[in-house]
């Protein structure tokens, strides 16, 4: 092993000092006559007759040098640079083909390879969070004393954390909308996350009794909304009137455990819920937490070391027969909270799962008709090329020198496509957000390019290229070369009865027209999506979102009068008339315009 | 029976070259040509072509190396030597070499 390496090692310092190789070689050659010449001249031979002894004993001088040159491991090098040099001077002759060629791989790995990456980032990417395979999500909602029921019973579970996502409401300060999670205190440390900046919640801060109006901000809102400030810990942020402290940034790509939701820009407390909310006068949500009949919340735990998902399943169904039976009144019996694993509904739902594996075969379906587009293409010029690599078999090339020559026209090809994919898909993955500027959140996830899925991708197109790259050199070593110099009608007479190029036209124009309807539907539903029709003229509505909070002088008399004086009150004179309504669904499809 | 001149058995030639600056010491390549020469009886005769693509290849494998020098009647000359990983080559080679021969041997003479 080390000799070889030394013996490669030994080789590359003789190739980039070649110069002095030759010179080397010179001077032998010259020692090795002259010596000779000598001799002769010792044993009394005269001196031209001594010079054209020696001359003949030593050979031919080219064939010396070549041979040194073979053996200081030139020869290689030499008909690699012949073979680029040669592939240059084709690929520029068929500037259409090159390019044709070059376009089509760059196309379908570079969209393969985008869509794999979307896909990816959203289906198969882990959590970022630890061990997620043992996090499991207890299905349906839950109450409260229910939930510390549950966690109370520490058979199978090592931690319980509770859940619940809030409405979107606005920072005080810039007005701009966030969404909110509110969580039990051990929800970071159950998910064994290590904050950005500052600390999670601590033991005890979802305290009922004394509430502690502390916040988790995500890292997109700590960058977007917060500026990045590296002393944000201990500033405090108001929300609804309300001045929260902000104590940890979440890490980075969190986005909560639920991926089809809209990432949680803050996370508050359970306690807090009411204070944020203003609920304390609203019957449904005051003291929600004190009833067991109200079922709000969401239970993840995580699942001790050593215990089964099967056994944590029928311990929760176990303890959920037993609540049944200690609280008939409340826990009804059509109640049936079931396990699920946490990345099992990552998967964003199911409507989106089947979308992505849609994506997936689209991908496949594209990068499969680059390939059989290139391997067509290539097939065809192979029988083109006929004549050519007959002729220079007749010449004397040898088969595997011409499979090299192939292979090194191949491979050139392929590269250039790989250089040109990266391209693409940079260009693709560009694309994305202002495809979907209105779902930006929800896209929030770094798309970079994954390696493994390049390389497959690339590989798959390398190994087509290659295969159908060395078509003619298998072709041609197998024809007479007599039949193939003779005329033209050759080309025609050659082509494979045994139907291989059908076969390619046939899997590319299948491919091809399941792509062209899968596209074609797929466009039609999303022009359906922008067309439907709200019921109502859009054009010239506008949203204005207003507050009637406490602080801001209203209480429920005054906040009543203004929803019934408002449209009557046009103090505006550039609307037409007013509406006022409390919540907006259409917030989202971007009719604010 | 006359051995055809120049016809080195393929494979021994790394042997013979290694042998040879291993008893003499630093040489240049005429002179393990001549050498050779001699020691077979006038019958090994190495052409060019062979000899110094074999140096080429003793050195890349590192059981030679090579420097300039001047000879007797000052020329400079490329003067090669046996290295410590050339000696152990030498030994291994000539081993395998001792045992092909008494196998060729003892089949030749009979003994089954």
């Amino acid at each position: 092993m080390v000799t070889r390496l030394r013996c490669v090692l030994s080789r590359l310092r003789f190739l980039s000092h070649r110069r002095e190789f030759e010179g080397r070689l010179n001077d032998e050659w010259q020692l090795h006559l002259d010596l000779l010449i000598e001799e002769y001249a010792r044993q009394g031979v005269p001196p031209d007759e001594a010079r054209r002894r020696a001359r003949v004993e030593l050979g031919g001088r080219d064939r010396f040098n070549q041979e040194c040159r073979d053996a200081g491991g030139f020869r290689l090098l030499e008909e690699l640079r012949q073979d680029a040099g040669y592939t240059r001077r084709v690929l520029a002759r068929n500037p259409g083909f090159t390019l044709v060629v070059v376009l089509t791989l760059a196309l379908g790995i570079g969209a393969s390879t985008a869509v794999f990456s979307i896909v990816d980032a959203f289906l198969f990417r882990p959590f970022p969070v630890a061990q997620p395979d043992r996090l499991a999500r207890i299905g349906g909602l839950s109450s409260y004393p229910d939930f510390l029921d549950y966690r109370k019973d520490g058979q199978v579970f090592s931690d319980m954390a509770a859940v619940r996502d809030l409405m979107e409401f606005p920072i005080d300060r810039t007005g701009e909308f966030v969404w909110a999670e509110v969580v039990t205190a051990n929800y970071f440390d159950m998910l064994g996350l290590r904050m950005t900046l500052g600390r999670a919640f601590v033991r005890g801060e979802d305290d009922y009794a004394q509430r502690h109006p502390v916040v988790v901000v995500s890292h997109r809102c700590w960058q977007r909304t917060l500026g990045s400030d590296p002393g944000v810990i201990g500033k405090t942020l108001s929300v609804e009137g309300e001045p929260l402290t902000i104590v940890g940034v979440a890490p980075r790509g969190f986005r909560g455990l639920d991926m089809a939701a809209m990432p949680p820009d803050l996370w508050l407390p359970i306690s807090m819920l009411e204070t944020v909310k203003h609920l304390d006068s609203d019957p449904v949500w005051h003291n929600v937490h004190l009833r067991r009949q109200d079922r709000w919340l969401g239970i993840v735990g995580r699942i001790k070391p050593g215990v089964s998902f099967d056994q944590a399943r029928a311990r929760v169904v176990l303890v959920t027969r037993q609540l049944k039976m200690s609280y008939p009144a409340t826990d009804s019996a059509d109640w049936q909270p079931k396990l699920d694993p946490v990345g099992g509904s990552r998967s964003a739902g199911a409507d989106s799962a089947t979308l992505f594996k849609l994506l997936i075969a689209a991908a496949l379906c594209l990068l499969a008709i680059s390939c059989t587009n290139v391997a067509g293409l290539l097939f065809a010029r192979a029988f083109a090329r006929q004549r050519e690599i007959a002729t220079r078999l007749a010449l004397g090339a040898g088969r595997s020198r011409l499979i090299r020559q192939l292979l090194t026209e191949s491979i050139i090809l392929a590269f250039l496509a790989f250089a040109l994919s990266l391209g693409v898909f940079q260009f693709l993955v560009g694309l994305l957000p202002w495809f979907a500027r209105n779902f930006d959140p929800v896209l929030d996830v770094s798309l970079v390019l994954d390696r493994r899925i390049f390389v497959l991708c690339a590989a798959t197109s390398a190994v087509a290229t290659v295969m159908f790259g060395l078509a003619p050199a298998l072709a041609g070593s197998r024809q007479e070369l007599t039949t193939a110099l003779k005329d033209q009608g050759l080309v025609r007479s050659r082509i494979p009865k045994s139907g291989r190029l059908g076969w390619l036209v046939v899997a590319q124009v299948i491919l091809s027209v399941i792509l062209l309807i899968g596209a074609g539907l797929f466009i039609r539903t999303i022009l359906h999506f922008q067309s439907v029709d709200p019921g109502f003229k859009r054009n010239d509505l506008v949203i204005v979102p207003v507050s009637l909070r406490k602080q801001y002088g209203f209480d429920s008399a005054k906040g009543a009068e203004f929803c019934r004086r408002s449209p009557e009150n046009n103090r505006w004179p550039a609307f037409l008339a007013f509406s006022v309504w409390s919540v907006c669904w259409l917030w989202q499809s971007g009719c604010t315009e | 029976m006359s051995l055809p001149k120049s016809e080195v058995m393929y494979g021994t030639l790394d042997l013979l070259v290694l042998k040879t600056l291993e008893t003499l010491g630093p040489l240049h390549g005429y002179s393990i040509a001549r050498r050779l020469h001699q020691v077979s009886r006038e019958v090994l005769r190495l052409n060019q072509g062979t000899l110094y693509p074999a140096l080429l290849r003793l050195e890349h494998n590192g059981w030679i190396n090579s420097k300039w020098g001047t000879t007797e009647t000052s020329r400079k000359a490329r003067y090669y030597s046996i290295t410590k990983a050339g000696r152990r080559r030498l030994q291994q080679e000539a081993g395998h070499w001792e045992q092909a021969a008494e196998i060729i041997n003892r089949v030749l003479e009979g003994a089954f």
